[in-house]
């Protein structure tokens, strides 16, 4: 499977979409992203945490301590309703950016 | 944060190992997969808004190698603050203790304490109780005297018609009173109270009850409540202490409560550990019962109703004063010659939030005195850290420019600053407690003479208040100079470097030290008047010799009161203590002298119609010989003036001329108005040489002296004259004492010096308060003129180098230096002096033998300012006129 890399500023994104789904630890957002993409992103691993954080500090994510499915105790990322606004604009604005860089590319809708 | 990411790269490996990768290399790919641990971390922190704690312990490491860089600055800073906010606030809590803080009772501001003044012509027929006087310098009005005992009647009176006071109610100590609990004589003291006394006060029982206005009637079972510390002490606080019965001068008082605790009755200087009703005085004094109606003996205190002022008050019960004073008065002893005494006493109601000793009568003027000096040396301290902060903040403007220029912030340069001010203040706050505590123990720790110290708390509002006011300073001071440093352009800044100040900031700070130069000038003053005070009371002609003389109190009448006993005992007491080798003679007198302790009674001289007062001594005879105090004329009292011949007594110089209008009284009569000896002539034998009664201050009252045996006294003083110090032979004195009877209880053993000055611990009090702050205060500006002009002197290093590179003398550069801080030195101490001549107004009342303007005083404290500052201005000075000028010149 050919994997590209990932465009700056969309890791926020991807995160938000991730655990719009359901609250997840660290570890299960990335596999969740990998999941969702199809595995088609490559991401730095450690780069998550920051990312996390950054959410985390700017209201978009809650976090709680739970246990995971094999019993260890691990953070939960949940989105607050700040978090799900700004999945949906820049989801939004995701769209119109792709379809006119799509548009001036010469790339069929798919 | 850690956990979760070890917990990732856990997941990780096992998800990994499941793929079919060994364990080890499962958590090496996991841990490549992820990329730098601690880089990410870090990022994650910074995100997570935690960077600015990092940054936050940078600026400390960074302000701690700093402070170490610059020790001098460092120290100076510290310690100003430290010695602002300890010395202020253990002076403050110690003068608090005194002179502020209220009984602890029930809304204590509504109490109000009666007291009158008193004049010659007064209608008062006997008095018994405390007594002040209104000025301590002798002058107009130093005749009228503060009284603050009333007599039955009024206090009836008042209780009953009044409509302005919820509670008026009266109190009187029990004078030595014979305490025995379980067949134990104990050292107690006892308090009579009115029924209201409680109820007024708003002081209930800790366990039991209070006494109530029901208890206190003359029949039926005498009840008597305990002060906790009481109860604690001699009972360990045993629960079963209600109904426990205690004697009093024989009396069986069950006990039915115990106060709450700290409050130990209304006085300041005294606790109490037994509270009686005052209606069974009569039975506590068996020998002479109940004073009379005539006699004004009871203290008397009430409580205003709610928005009642005291002048409304006052002029309430004023009619029923009057009314009380006459009737008082007519009822005096029916044999007494009638005179013409027609004054009613001045009534007064003065707050009574500290009870009736309390400091109130000049609490004005002594906190007047004592607030301003704590103020001042708290200016001081603020105004000196501010001019250290400023003339640091001038000499970093460099490193600010150069932080600026690269990239550094605005917001980030002051946090750092700002951190720096802020741990001064922490170190200063820390140093301050320390000092505080430590500086309050050394102030109760010295002897404060009469000076009440009931309970002395450190006083944390006054330290968190001192300690805000100077956190708050260096952070303004610290902050403010750095923010405008901020806001220029760097570049200026930069090439200008450290060497060209803004002339603006040199006023500040000059302003600042003119101030501190002028406080520390006022306060060096009040020292010096103080000083003098002290110096005056010293010189004061005592009129006995004083010297190799020791004094200590007795009272027999705890074993057998019967007046033949109690006479023969003293009698056997004298001969034993005079036995001690190295005793030259022992006498005993019913007052001590110069104990600030007076009795005094109506006499009535023959040929003078008016009677007037004579202050009292029952004396034994070989008492004047011994105390060394002259016979002018006349003979001496002599052994042989037993009970069974007559009456005679000797008087002072002061109550011939007054009562007698006569030099050589010799031969003449004069009796007692009131009491158990009035109207038996009494034969003058003798005119004794003036000598100070109960103060240094007083003038020497109308004094007589009656012989013991024929006046019979309970407790006595004893005065024991010495070869040698007599402090060495006090052992063998209490040994001798013991072997009259093992059993006699020796109270207040000192030598009549240390008795002396323990009466001026007033004065005392106030020159060392005014010594230490001038002390603080002068070190204070030193440090900041020093400071200052070795700050200029860098400044102006170059300058100093052009100027002696073209031939300017050593002793040019010192003028040049030295002459600003002369102007600012000079300057403040004019101002100084004003202030220092409109502040002494302020404490005239507090002076003896000296007026406020005094200009001793006053040239001394400017001369010794002038030359401290000069000295820490001159220091530095020096320093630049030897800098090498090669040198010089090239300094940045």
């Amino acid at each position: 499977m050919p994997q590209a890399e990932l465009l700056p500023g969309t890791l926020d994104l991807l995160i938000l979409k991730a655990v719009s789904l359901g609250a997840q630890h660290g570890y299960g957002v990335l596999l969740r992203i990998e999941q969702i993409t199809g595995g088609a992103l490559t991401i730095e691993q450690g780069a998550l945490y920051p990312a996390l954080y950054r959410l985390e500090h700017q209201g978009l994510l809650d976090t709680h301590w739970g246990t995971s499915d094999n019993n260890r105790k691990a953070k939960f990322y949940s989105l607050t309703v700040a978090g799900r606004k700004r999945l949906e604009t820049e989801t939004h604005r995701w769209n119109l950016a792709a379809l006119a860089i799509n548009t001036a590319l010469g790339v069929e809708e798919v | 944060m850690s956990e979760e990411i070890e917990f990732h790269l856990e997941q990780r490996a096992r998800d990994l190992a499941a793929r079919g990768l060994s364990p080890e290399e499962a958590g090496r790919t996991a841990r490549l997969e992820f990329g730098p641990v601690e880089k990410y971390k870090e990022e994650a922190r910074q995100n997570l808004g935690l960077r600015i704690l990092d940054e936050i312990s940078a600026d400390v490491r960074y302000a701690f190698r700093d402070f170490a860089r610059n020790k001098g600055f460092t120290f100076a800073a510290i310690a100003t603050l430290t010695l602002g906010i300890g010395a202020n606030t253990a002076v403050f809590s110690v003068f608090d203790a005194i002179l502020l803080r209220p009984l602890p009772v029930r809304d204590p501001e509504q109490l109000v304490v009666f007291d009158w003044l008193r004049s010659p012509d007064s209608m008062v027929a006997g008095y018994s109780g405390y007594g002040r006087p209104l000025r301590l310098t002798p002058g107009p009005g130093a005749e009228l005297g503060i009284r603050t005992s009333f007599s039955a009647l009024t206090v009836e009176r008042f209780r009953d018609h009044n409509s302005t006071l919820s509670h008026v109610f009266a109190f009187s100590p029990a004078p030595r009173p014979n305490v025995v609990v379980n067949g134990q004589t104990e050292t107690a003291s006892v308090l009579m109270v009115t029924g209201e006394y409680f109820d007024g006060l708003g002081v209930g029982a800790a366990i039991g009850r209070a006494l109530s206005p029901s208890d206190d009637r003359p029949v039926g079972q005498p009840v008597a409540m305990i002060s906790q510390r009481y109860w604690q002490r001699r009972f360990s606080g045993d629960a079963s202490i209600l109904g426990r019965v205690i004697q009093v001068n024989r009396i069986d008082f069950t006990v039915i409560g115990v106060t709450p605790q700290g409050f130990e009755g209304p006085l300041m200087s005294e606790s109490f550990d037994i509270t009686v009703p005052i209606g069974m005085a009569s039975s506590l004094n068996q020998q002479q019962g109940a004073p009379p109606v005539s006699v004004w003996w009871m203290q008397m205190m009430g409580r205003l109703r709610p928005g009642v002022t005291r002048e409304q008050a006052a002029a309430d019960l004023q009619s029923g004063f009057v009314d009380t004073v006459r009737e008082s008065w007519d009822r005096r002893s029916p044999n007494t010659p009638n005179p013409a005494r027609r004054g009613i006493p001045t009534l007064r109601l003065q707050p009574g939030a500290q009870g009736p000793d309390g400091p109130r009568i000049d609490a004005m003027q002594v906190i007047g005195a004592v607030f301003p000096v704590v103020a001042a040396v708290l200016c001081i301290g603020c105004a000196n850290l501010a001019t250290l902060l400023l003339v640091r903040a001038s000499a970093r403007r460099q490193e600010v420019s150069i932080r600026l220029t690269l990239g550094a912030s605005r917001w980030r340069v002051m946090r750092q600053l700002l951190s720096e001010s802020l741990l001064l203040a922490l170190a200063g706050g820390i140093g301050g407690s320390v000092l505080a505590f430590w500086g309050k123990n050394f102030m109760l720790w010295l002897p404060t003479g009469d000076l009440p110290v009931v309970d002395t708390r450190l006083d944390w509002r006054v330290l968190g208040f001192a300690a805000a006011l100077c956190a708050l300073t260096a952070v303004a001071f610290g902050i403010g100079p750095a923010l405008r440093a901020t806001r220029t352009d760097p570049g200026p800044a930069l090439k200008s470097s450290a060497q060209k100040g803004s002339v603006r900031r040199g006023i500040v700070s000059k302003a600042l030290l003119t101030t501190q130069v002028a406080i520390s000038l006022v306060l060096l003053v009040g020292t010096g008047l103080f000083l003098r005070t002290l110096h005056n009371l010293s010189k004061v002609e005592v009129g006995f010799n004083a010297d190799n003389l020791l004094v200590f109190q007795i009272d027999p009448t705890v074993q057998d009161d019967r007046p033949a006993r109690v006479f023969d005992l003293y009698d056997r007491l004298v001969d034993e203590v005079e036995a001690v080798p190295g005793v030259d003679s022992c006498t005993l007198s019913a007052m001590p002298l110069i104990a600030r302790r007076q009795w005094e009674e109506t006499v009535q001289a023959d040929g003078n119609r008016n009677p007037g007062s004579a202050f009292m001594q029952v004396v034994r005879w070989n008492f004047l010989e011994t105390m060394g105090i002259p016979l002018v004329t006349g003979r001496d009292l002599s052994a042989a003036d037993t009970q069974g011949s007559s009456r005679v007594a000797v008087i002072n110089q002061t109550m011939a001329r007054e009562l007698f209008g006569d030099p050589n009284p010799v031969g003449r009569h004069f009796q007692f108005v009131d009491g158990a000896d009035r109207d038996v002539p009494i034969q003058v034998i003798g005119v004794a040489r003036d000598c100070k009664y109960s103060s240094l201050e007083q003038q020497v009252p109308p004094t007589l002296f009656l012989p013991h045996a024929q006046a019979p006294s309970r407790a006595m003083t004893v005065e024991v004259r010495t070869a040698t110090d007599p402090t060495s032979l006090a052992p063998a004195i209490r040994e001798a004492v013991r072997r009259i009877d093992p059993t006699l209880v020796l109270a207040d053993m000192k030598t009549q010096r240390q008795q002396i000055s323990e009466t001026i611990g007033g004065p005392r009090a106030f020159a060392f308060l005014a010594a230490v702050s001038g002390a603080i205060a002068l070190l204070l500006a030193c440090v900041g003129l020093y400071g200052v002009v070795s700050y200029d002197a860098t400044r102006r290093t170059n300058e100093i180098g052009i100027r002696m590179a073209l031939g300017a003398k050593r002793s040019n550069v010192l003028s040049l230096v030295m002459r600003q801080t002369i102007v600012v030195v000079v300057t403040g101490a004019v101002l100084g002096i004003g202030l220092a001549i409109a502040a002494g107004q302020l404490i005239s009342n507090l002076l003896f033998g000296i007026q406020p303007t005094d200009p001793l005083a006053f040239a001394s404290a400017v001369v010794f300012l002038l030359a401290v500052a000069v000295l820490a201005a001159y220091l530095p000075a020096r320093r630049a006129s030897r800098l090498d000028p090669t040198q010089a010149l090239r300094y940045e």
